[in-house]
């Protein structure tokens, strides 16, 4: 499994309307040719049959943020929307249906305690790896 | 709560509800001291949208079951003064859930983990940070309600001296279930 972690400077995000700047994307597949670890731009290698697991982390304790969607065509990246049990704690399971090349696509997130939706769609990219 | 019975023997059931809330109490020591009452020198804040109450002492923070909430102190004077002495502080030293007859329960029952945290004994040092607040996290299985419960202050006179306590009985929280989604969440 694939780990994609999002730290979402939620302050930063409210103030600049914008996601770009505001969002450190890492994985844990860097071995396997993810780029880009801490941006924005984060390009997460994966192959098929390949499952990804993607939570938030908002910066500061007293922030909130949540994914509300993967956007990714489901035929290529099958997506579903869980919750950690007895929590309200959101996670994001996605399976690799078909290989990619290089597939952008964009998380998006309620933002702050009154759930502003934003969407991180600056270069996120699932790409091909180098296994 | 059937949803959570099979997390009671998870030792962190519930510790990822992780939005913690403030609940700041802003306190007028010198003249709550002079005057011997607290009444309309202590005013409550918190951080969460929909609470009741704000800035007064009959606050009702909404927080969720596992949520971590912190009590934090601002004295309205705190800045040390041109003499380089320091104003009188004050700080919490406890905080006591009561139950619908105003009678004391332990404070256990509703919050885990409450007690004082942040280095105390190393307040004004120069070399680090240091702050002197309680914190607790909401039981994860606490039934959904509301939960009266008592700050109790403890104030420093000026100069040194006898110290002064006073409490404030009218603050409570009120928990929602963990998974509570409010209906408009842009309406106030």
């Amino acid at each position: 499994m694939i780990n994609v972690k999002s730290i979402i400077d939620v302050v930063g995000a409210l103030d600049d309307n914008t996601l770009a700047g505001n969002c450190y994307l890492y994985d844990d597949n860097r071995r396997g040719g993810s780029l880009n670890q801490g941006t924005h731009k984060l390009a997460t290698a994966v192959k098929k049959g390949d499952q990804i697991l993607w939570t938030v982390t908002p910066m500061e304790c007293e922030a909130y943020a949540d994914i509300t969607a993967i956007n990714v065509p489901q035929d290529i990246c099958e997506v579903k929307r869980y919750t950690y049990d007895g929590t309200a704690i959101v996670y994001w399971l996605g399976t690799v249906k078909e290989a990619v090349d290089d597939l952008p696509y964009s998380i998006t997130l309620n933002v702050g305690s009154h759930s502003f939706s934003m969407t991180c769609d600056h270069g996120s990219r699932l790409i091909k790896g180098n296994a | 709560m059937a949803p959570n019975d099979k997390n009671l023997d998870n030792p962190l059931p519930g510790q990822f509800n992780s939005t913690q809330l403030n609940v700041v109490t802003t306190l007028d020591v010198a003249n709550t001291v002079a005057s011997k009452s607290i009444d309309g020198r202590a005013f409550l804040m918190d951080n969460s949208p929909h609470s009741k109450g704000k800035g007064t002492p009959q606050l009702q923070t909404i927080c969720k079951q596992g949520q971590v909430l912190n009590w934090l102190i601002y004295c309205l004077d705190m800045d040390q003064r041109q003499d380089k002495t320091w104003p009188p502080m004050a700080r919490i030293v406890n905080i006591v859930f009561l139950d619908e007859g105003g009678e004391e329960v332990l404070g256990t029952q509703v919050c885990s983990d409450l007690k004082i945290y942040g280095g105390p004994d190393e307040i004004r040092s120069p070399y680090t940070p240091s702050y002197y607040y309680w914190a607790g996290m909401v039981r994860p299985d606490l039934e959904p309600g509301i939960y009266k419960y008592r700050l109790v202050y403890e104030l420093d006179a000026d100069g040194g001296g006898m110290k002064h306590y006073f409490q404030l009985s009218e603050p409570s929280l009120r928990v929602l279930p963990y998974d509570f989604v409010p209906q408009h969440p842009h309406k106030d």
